[in-house]
């Protein structure tokens, strides 16, 4: 798969929550400061994708990670009155989102669900692949496929320290730069540099036995 | 360069942080070093694993339920209103609730003897005239039931009982005080008659001692029972790893049963009845291939793979033209699955099915697909099928 050409780190890499002009967002806020809960669900509508994407990957479970991600917003409105137009919005929210998560696993003292890791069923003559249908559709094999190796690389997040998981999620799934992640997290930007190389390469580890048949 | 150094410099390499100098001196050593080549391969399909996993949207309506949250009343509103509202039903009806209570303590103690006399002595008190002439002597008692000493020469000297000193203290101002003895000398009576009924106590004291070991007992075989249980109830849900896993977890003697052949297992696992439809499905023995995922299906219900199975069959009945079939073997992956990963595509293909047979619901549902479902594949699809086939 291309990848498309990524800017230097620390560079304006777009990630999800950044795609929203932050004028609006500044301007729902207002509203939502004064006591318009309707300003407020505008602004939930516009960043919910990838508060729950982030719960999710760190959880592991869509229904827990439905419940943390309304505890953030939550938690956004009534710390509402503090925010003070300084930074982004979605930083501010990615924040709180980061804190809410790591949080919640430490209060849980449990890592997140492991989910299950497809194992190859050994015989002797693999099925053939349907990888279209006739009407250029991918099969139910592929379909399988694809959602058992997102079972099996959300298998091997969950491995990853919390801290290493919540960098990964935030650099590769929702493409943060590195100045973005440590000022979200409180971190210098070295420690997110080395961080994202530890949890990278452990990744690496983990996911090197499934994946090189694939390729 | 050091296979260590260039190793260290992955993440920066992926991420086109580094300089130009050290990214040659990088791109050269992996050029020439085959094992870190092939852990940059690796370290770049992981990372790229990770991205695809992409993002999630939460179920339907959560901004909404989220705007719900923060306008709802706080704990003690939501209470009050619980307990109060509305007026006209919940006041009447606690009122009789009360009523009832109130009848139902009264019809107990009037059926209760021993809750009468606990209470007589406050209900009916000797008038102020009695409280002059030295108090009575208490009444003959049985030996069983002898009030204590201290009681009765209490009542005799007209003195109160040393229980009830504390008692005198505080109400020293009521004329009530005055009948202390009388009253102390009726709850010595009552103490004693309590005396007397240790035996039924211990015995009931030792028939729960003994209660138990019974319950042990019966605990122990009900444990041995749901572990006996517990085997085939595991397999049932997980049905694809007990059959890898390969392994008998109910034997009751090591010896009774022989182990089973590989061959005769790999037949039943769930793994080889998909992968057997899925060949027939490959090779366009449709019928085959229906009859396959149906006996997965009815064997293993529970498998991770049965929503892949529903999917297959409706492709396969519509690969024969049959879209009926097809268009309740979507509907069944749909109600069976509504939080499915498959569910964009089964509306799609189902709604292309409608549309095959004429039948117009195909383009709403097609509009649906595309509004609830904005970011699948299949909305794409659905929107240019619109534009093609729908006014």
């Amino acid at each position: 798969m291309a990848r498309e050409p990524r800017l230097l780190p620390g560079g304006p890499i777009m990630s999800e929550a950044d795609r929203h002009p932050p004028d609006e967002d500044h301007a729902l806020v207002a509203h939502a400061q004064a006591g318009d809960t309707r300003a407020f669900e505008a602004l939930v509508r516009r960043h919910q994708r990838w508060v729950f994407t982030l719960a999710l990957r760190m959880i592991g479970d869509a229904a827990e990670a439905e419940d943390l991600a309304q505890d953030v917003f939550l938690k956004a409105y009534r710390g509402l009155a503090g925010f003070r137009g300084t930074a982004r919005f979605s930083t501010w929210l990615y924040s709180i989102a980061s804190h809410h998560c790591l949080n919640a696993l430490e209060a849980r003292g449990r890592q997140p669900l492991h989910q299950r890791e497809p194992e190859r069923t050994g015989e002797d003559d693999p099925p053939p692949r349907l990888e279209r249908l006739a009407n250029g559709a991918p099969g139910a094999d592929t379909l399988l496929e694809r959602q058992e190796r997102a079972q099996l690389v959300q298998a091997a997040l969950a491995r990853l320290k919390t801290d290493q998981r919540l960098i990964v999620v935030l650099r590769d799934i929702q493409g943060m730069s590195y100045e973005a992640i440590a000022e979200a997290l409180g971190i210098e930007l070295g420690t997110v540099r080395s961080r994202l190389h530890r949890a990278r390469m452990e990744l690496k580890g983990l996911l090197a036995p499934h994946l090189t048949n694939d390729q | 360069m050091t296979c260590h150094e260039a190793r260290q410099a992955f993440s920066d390499l992926f991420d086109e942080g580094l300089p130009p100098a050290a990214r040659d001196d990088v791109r050269a050593h992996l050029q020439a070093c085959p094992a870190c080549q092939a852990e940059w391969s690796a370290f770049q399909q992981a990372v790229r694993a990770v991205s695809d996993l992409g993002g999630a949207e939460p179920s339907p309506g959560f901004a909404a339920r989220v705007r719900q949250a923060l306008e709802a009343p706080p704990w003690w509103e939501r209470t009050a209103r619980w307990i109060f509202l509305p007026l006209k039903v919940k006041v009447p009806l606690q009122a009789a609730a009360l009523l009832v209570l109130g009848l139902a303590g009264l019809l107990l103690y009037e059926r209760s003897p021993d809750l009468r006399k606990r209470t007589e002595p406050l209900t009916t008190r000797p008038p102020a005239a009695a409280r002059e002439a030295p108090p009575a002597p208490a009444p003959p008692e049985t030996p069983a039931s002898a009030p204590a000493p201290e009681a009765v020469k209490a009542a005799e000297r007209g003195a109160p009982p040393p229980a009830a000193e504390n008692r005198q203290a505080d109400t020293a101002a009521q004329p009530s005080s005055q009948d202390e003895p009388a009253r102390g000398a009726q709850a010595a009576k009552d103490k004693a008659k309590e005396a007397e009924q240790p035996a039924p106590a211990a015995d009931a004291l030792q028939k729960t001692e003994a209660a138990p070991e019974a319950r042990l007992g019966q605990a122990d075989s009900a444990l041995t029972v749901r572990r006996s249980e517990e085997p085939p109830a595991r397999e049932a849900e997980s049905g694809a790893a007990a059959g890898r896993a390969q392994q008998p977890q109910q034997a009751p003697t090591p010896a009774a049963l022989p182990p089973p052949s590989r061959k005769s297992l790999a037949a039943r696992t769930p793994d080889a009845l998909y992968s057997a439809a899925l060949t027939e499905l490959a090779g366009k023995r449709y019928e085959q291939a229906v009859s396959g995922f149906r006996a997965f299906i009815a064997q293993y219900p529970h498998d991770p793979k049965v929503p892949y199975a529903r999917l297959a069959l409706g492709d396969a009945q519509a690969a024969q033209g049959r879209q009926p079939e097809a268009i309740q073997e979507y509907d069944a992956l749909l109600q069976q699955f509504p939080q499915s990963p498959l569910v964009p595509t089964a509306l799609y293909r189902q709604a292309q099915a409608r549309l095959a047979l004429g039948d117009p619901s195909g383009c709403p549902q097609l509009r649906d697909l595309a509004e609830r479902y904005p970011r699948a594949p299949e909305a794409g699809q659905a929107r240019d099928a619109l534009t093609k086939r729908c006014p």
